[in-house]
């Protein structure tokens, strides 16, 4: 039997260390077999791929000045500003939502403005994992994949002629996608790219219309990848339209989501729903977007459209749910987590959240065991940390202050930048008559975070209680 | 563990140690799979009666084939009766025919009939049913079709576009073509007319060579490659690695494209019974679970057992290691409970102990740390210096008068501890270093050698010579502690001529006889011609002359200002009290009244230093706005204007601007040096003033309201610009005032509001209220 055999059954079956290992072998003997040359680097490229539409965290992209265009943005078109117009007008008082602190990439993560100087009725609520469908996929950083050391002597990319090989078809655009995603070479894929498209485009010169849009789309990963977001924008042909799947549309996108244009990333979703109807990765960048942008009731509708479409999209249920607790209706938030966990999510945040709705809803026996179950779930000490202080709010509803009280120093100690829990301790030391300790908690949790605004009213409340001005003296 | 899971109905091992792949599995009326070493097996599953019978009676059927299986296939290929199974082996194509003798015993006969054979040019990969008892074989390598009608030789033909890898193949009956992809990820579909018309050249000229007359029909771009086409009623289902296509097969066009957020495994299409024209297709991921799609969206979803490779029918997957699995879709009770920790009674008694318990060693924790006193005798620092002068560079290559010396600190508690230390004088000395990082030897010992010096200044005078020395340990529980030291007179004044007038004077009497100043004064060199009278000049030439009297026992200090007596006043007392032994009880007083006009003369002047300061600033900062519209405008024109001439005009406007800023500026600049001079003046009077006040005050709750009174009113160096240090003051003198008055007389409006505006005549009448209130308190 052949061992190219071998080889791509083994591929198929995504033994990919074991399909590089025998490609390699064949390589040895033989070492101008294409094929396998062509084998081992899907196999090494399949082994680290990720979906980089969605991955928004290379440093590269998103901290990059001179992608922002705009500096003063008008009201409801920019998400970084978006934040604070929501706080300055909060007309409703059931709009008591606090701001999200994360992308729901992974379901929701909020934080708490507990005091209870302020407003009592807000609690915490976690997001949630990836389902483990999602989970199967790696991510990896730039050109920080660590295979074996045969790799980095497997293709060299400073003494391949790039243009050489954009001449082939056949082996240009798995090398690319290994420059790319193995690699992490980024500027050398960007110009093989280039290549490739030109060589393309002297064969086709001839052909009327384009239907080879691998190479835009390449390209435009590309320029995304290394920050260079207004090369992207600036074109104007509706190439990702023509696409013939959706990768097109959300790489658009979310360049201009890089340079903080909602409402335009918003009508090339719309665009791409034209040719994409019922798309849910579309209608999700949509309902992310609405989020930002603080606009919940769509958001959550789009959500809804989407569970229409897949029912067991976590991000949806667990977007649901959040606003559905958010809004006073925990039983429905309760049954939408109950949800997720039949789907076989069991993650510290899922639990945490149903203990919170299982003390809204009253269900003081369930509380305990949940967060007990969180607490042995959290990995991570941030998680840990937000836990303990939900499980504060737990003590605080039942009326035991110690037990507030020692959660909430649990926190402090875990996470020393917890500034609701410094607000939330600052109280209770003012409850007890700790006139000192109040304060100097407050006044730490202001200089922890600024926009804090419980512990502003907080501490106005305390100064004008002893109507002078206490700071100049002692 | 999720509630959707897929219950089993069948499932069984074929062989031990064996590797199956994607191919290996076909379904007739029985299951056939074959495996990568030989073996064939045929099951006929059926339910299990009971959970212990093993499936493996199901076997019908385990032959071995003498070469390893790459594929297998049932249907009829040929016009013969029975079940006939195509087998492709690495270099052969074997039709079998496969006939089952029912027999009412408990097994059934089964047998195999060899029928015939193809050998393959080159090595195969994959065998699909083609059009009418025609099977086709791909090739391994250089994407060859091989054709092979019932017994007939087989034709074969290249495909045009280069084909590195094999790629998944279909048939769609409809339109009698074959579709397949090409290495560059796209998708092509043939007719079977074309590849036969093709194939007839191909054998005409007698070498594989891609034929120019093969045209595909229609190409699809898919940017990526496929792992499976298959084909059911009018749609062609593509599964990509990362997306799910669903295309017409006439002509190849989109009905839906879904991506996967999954790595997809295999998949399957049905058709639903209800709707016949829909198609309803099975994922399977790599995460062992399948999902379901319908016209693009996704109606169930559920966990698999195993990660299958091959998935047929009404769900019978095959692993790779063999495990064939018949699954029905369902739920499942979650059996997931509470994670229970290791339950113990509760014992309520002891568990309020141990809270009751905790709770105090928490309390007992939190005060030990405040216990300055303990960690006081922990070190131990001492500060010896040179008694005189010496001249030293400096790094500004000035030559200056410095008093070197050692510091040496003793902390036997922590033995090669990291410390820090800090030094804090006056502003007009230096010390070096200001702070550095030491390391304490084995012993918890470490020596530091310092310099300091006095930087000159022609207004400034230096208003104390005392040295705070800060250690902070660098430790788990650090702790810090000051010394003060004190620096030598010499540093800062020189001997001089005494003066006869001077316009501030201050007169101190002692209950002691007094002493000689040549003795007090002994680190100058004196004559004792000097015993009553010595002058010391500050190095801004200021120079206070200190008179004794030994008939009054008094001692007069007298100088042109009010700053420059703050340094020896101090001194003074100081010397007086080493001089005079502890045991003897010296107490000073005050016989001069305070100088409180000449304060108040220099905080005149400091305000109104500070106002035209002001009033400069905001000028400058016109004047530079102006400029820099100025500017603009003169760029503007340069741009837009050719000629030169017509500019002039714009660029005597631009100098006359640049020359306002630049005496503005000056201006600035000095009143800037005014200020400082005012404020180091301001700050001197005070302190004297101050040292004063104490002297007097000896009792410790006096010297509690002495010490509010200097935190109100120093420092007077400040950062920030935007009130003056009078307003501050005011407002703390107001509290002050308001706050000793308050049990005596209640206070109605007493609270300045900060949006008043300042008047110095208010300030004036709280200063001197709060000085007043001062002396009353030593009165009563």
């Amino acid at each position: 039997m052949d061992p190219f055999y071998t080889a791509v059954s083994l591929y198929r079956k995504r033994n990919l260390i074991q399909c590089a290992q025998v490609c390699t072998d064949i390589l040895q003997e033989n070492g101008q077999h294409q094929a396998a040359w062509i084998l081992k680097v899907r196999a090494l490229t399949q082994r680290v791929a990720y979906d980089d539409t969605e991955v928004l965290e290379s440093l590269a992209e998103a901290t990059s000045a001179e992608n922002r265009w705009t500096k003063t943005a008008p009201n409801g078109t920019s998400t970084v500003t978006s934040v604070k117009t929501a706080k300055r007008d909060k007309s409703t008082t059931s709009d008591n939502r606090p701001p999200t602190q994360s992308r729901p990439l992974s379901g929701v993560v909020r934080l708490n403005h507990g005091g209870l100087g302020g407003s009592h009725d807000i609690s915490n609520s976690q997001g949630t994992a990836k389902s483990r469908a999602q989970t199967s996929r790696i991510l990896s950083r730039l050109g920080t994949a660590s295979l074996s050391t045969e790799t980095e002597s497997f293709i060299n990319v400073a003494r391949i002629n790039l243009a050489q090989y954009a001449a082939l078809s056949q082996l240009v655009k798995p090398l690319f996608e290994y420059l790319y995603f193995v690699q992490g070479d980024v500027k050398s894929a960007l110009e093989l790219a280039n290549q490739a498209q030109q060589s393309l485009s002297i064969l086709q010169s001839c052909s009327k219309d384009e239907k080879n849009h691998f190479w835009k789309c390449a390209i435009a990963r590309c320029l995304v990848r290394l920050g260079l977001v207004r090369q992207i924008v600036q074109t104007t042909s509706d190439w990702h339209i023509e696409m013939n799947n959706t990768d097109g549309v959300l790489l658009i996108a979310k360049s201009y989501l890089i340079i903080d244009q909602p409402m335009a990333a918003l009508e090339i979703y719309k665009k791409g729903l034209e040719k994409f109807p019922k798309d849910t990765v579309i209608l999700s960048g949509i309902a992310r977007i609405y989020e930002d942008l603080q606009k919940s009731e769509d958001s959550v509708s789009t959500y809804k459209e989407i569970l229409n479409y897949d029912c067991s999209n976590t991000e949806a249920v667990a977007c649901i749910a959040a606003y559905l607790f958010y809004t006073g209706q925990p039983e429905w938030a309760l049954v939408l987590y109950r949800r997720l966990l039949q789907m076989g999510i069991h993650t510290a945040e899922v639990f945490c959240n149903i203990a919170l709705c299982c003390l809204k809803t009253q269900q003081f026996d369930m509380v305990i065991p949940c967060i007990e179950n969180a607490l042995s779930l959290a990995a991570k000490d941030d998680l840990l940390a937000m836990i303990w202080y939900n499980a504060g709010h737990v003590g605080l509803a039942t009326g035991d202050l110690q037990l507030a009280e020692l959660c909430w120093k649990l926190t402090r100690r875990i996470n020393a930048y917890h500034c609701e829990a410094c607000n939330n301790l600052a109280v209770l030391a003012l409850l007890d008559g700790r006139k000192q300790e109040g304060k100097a908690l407050l006044l730490a949790s202001l200089s922890l975070c600024d926009d804090i605004a419980e512990a502003k009213f907080n501490l106005e409340k305390l100064t004008n209680q002893d109507n002078e001005p206490v700071e100049c003296l002692i | 563990m999720s509630l959707f899971k897929s219950r089993d109905w069948w499932n069984t091992k074929c062989g031990i140690d064996e590797t199956f792949g994607a191919f290996h599995m076909c379904i007739a009326s029985y299951e056939n799979t074959a495996n990568g070493t030989g073996y064939l097996r045929i099951y006929d599953p059926k339910a299990p009666s009971s959970p212990e019978t093993s499936c493996l009676a199901d076997l019908q059927l385990e032959t071995q084939l003498a070469l390893p299986v790459l594929a297998v296939l049932s249907g009829r290929f040929n016009n013969t009766d029975g079940l006939h199974v195509a087998v492709l082996h690495p270099m052969h194509l074997r039709i079998l025919r496969i006939v089952i003798n029912e027999n009412t015993e408990l097994n059934s006969h089964c047998t195999v009939d060899f029928m015939y054979e193809h050998r393959l040019p080159l090595h195969g990969y994959t065998l699909i049913a083609g059009p009418s008892n025609v099977l086709c074989v791909q090739s391994l390598a250089e994407g060859m079709l091989m054709f092979f009608e019932n017994e007939r030789v087989g034709v074969s033909c290249k495909l045009p576009t280069l084909h590195l890898l094999p790629s998944p193949i279909c048939y769609v009956p409809s339109t009698e073509s074959f579709i397949v992809t090409d290495s560059s990820w796209n998708l092509q579909s043939y007719s079977y007319q074309s590849l036969a018309n093709s194939t007839i050249e191909q054998q005409s000229s007698r070498t594989p060579c891609a034929s120019n007359k093969l045209l595909f029909d229609w190409e699809f771009e898919l940017g990526e490659p496929a792992i499976d086409i298959q084909n059911l009623g009018s749609y062609i289902v593509i599964l990509g690695e990362r997306h799910l296509y669903c295309l017409k097969d006439s002509d190849g066009t989109i009905i839906w494209v879904r991506k996967l957020d999954y790595h997809p495994m295999c998949f399957t299409l049905l058709t639903p019974p209800d709707f016949v024209d829909d198609v309803v297709i099975l994922v399977c991921t790599d995460a062992s679970t399948l999902v379901v799609y319908k016209d693009n969206i996704v109606e169930w979803n559920c966990k698999l057992p195993t990660t299958p490779l091959s998935i047929k029918g009404l769900i019978v997957t095959l692993t790779d290691l063999g495990q064939l699995n018949i699954v029905y879709m369902g739920t499942q009770q979650v059996e997931y409970s509470f994670l229970q920790a290791p339950q113990r009674p509760i014992n309520y008694e002891r568990g309020m102990k141990e809270v009751q318990q905790l709770k105090k060693s928490l309390r007992a924790g939190h005060l030990k740390e405040l216990n300055p006193k303990e960690k006081e005798k922990e070190i131990e620092l001492n500060l010896n210096l040179d008694a005189q002068t010496c001249s030293e560079y400096l790094e500004t290559q000035h030559l200056a008068e410095a008093i070197k010396g050692n510091l040496t600190i003793a902390m036997p508690k922590n033995q090669n501890a990291n410390i820090r230390v800090f030094f804090t004088c006056d502003s007009l000395i230096v010390a070096t270093p200001s702070e550095t990082c030491l390391q304490l030897d084995g012993v918890g010992q470490a020596a530091l050698p310092m310099m300091f010096h006095a930087v000159p200044s022609k207004c400034g005078m230096v208003a104390s010579l005392h040295v705070e020395v800060s250690v902070i340990t660098v430790l788990a529980g650090a702790s810090s502690m000051t010394r003060q030291f004190i620096l030598p007179l010499q540093l800062v004044m020189k001997l001089s001529v005494p003066v006869r007038e001077a316009r501030v004077k201050v007169t101190l009497s002692a209950n002691q006889p007094a002493a000689s100043l040549a003795q007090l004064f002994q680190d100058f060199t004196l004559d004792e011609s000097a015993s009553n009278l010595i002058a010391l000049k500050h190095f801004n030439g200021t120079v206070v002359s200190i008179l004794v009297s030994k008939t009054t026992n008094k001692y007069r200090l007298q100088s042109d200002s009010l700053a420059a007596l703050a340094l020896l006043v101090d001194e003074l007392q100081r010397r007086l009290h080493l001089y005079f032994s502890a045991s003897t009880n010296l107490q000073m007083n005050l016989d001069s009244p305070l100088p409180v006009q000449e304060t108040w003369n220099q905080i005149e002047t400091h305000y109104s230093n500070y106002v035209e300061l002001k009033k400069e600033t905001i000028k400058l900062g016109q004047a530079t706005r102006q400029f820099q519209i100025i500017q603009r405008v003169f760029h503007n024109k340069i741009l837009t204007t050719k000629t030169v001439g017509l500019t002039e005009g714009i660029f005597a406007a631009v100098q006359l601007a640049h020359e306002h800023v630049t005496l503005s500026i000056q201006q600035v600049e000095r009143f800037q040096e005014d200020f400082k001079n005012a404020t180091q003046m301001l700050g001197g009077s005070l302190k004297c003033l101050l040292t004063l006040i104490k002297v007097e005050k000896n009792s410790s709750d006096k010297q509690r309201s002495v010490r509010l009174l200097e935190k109100a009113l120093l420092p007077v160096e400040q950062l920030d610009f935007d009130q003056s240090w009078q307003q501050i003051v005011e407002s703390k003198l107001n509290y002050l005032v308001r706050q000793r008055s308050l049990p005596a007389a209640p206070t109605t409006t007493a609270a300045t509001s900060s949006d008043k505006e300042f008047n110095l005549t208010n300030f004036k009448k709280i200063f001197l209220q709060a000085l007043d209130n001062l002396k009353k308190e030593s009165q009563s």
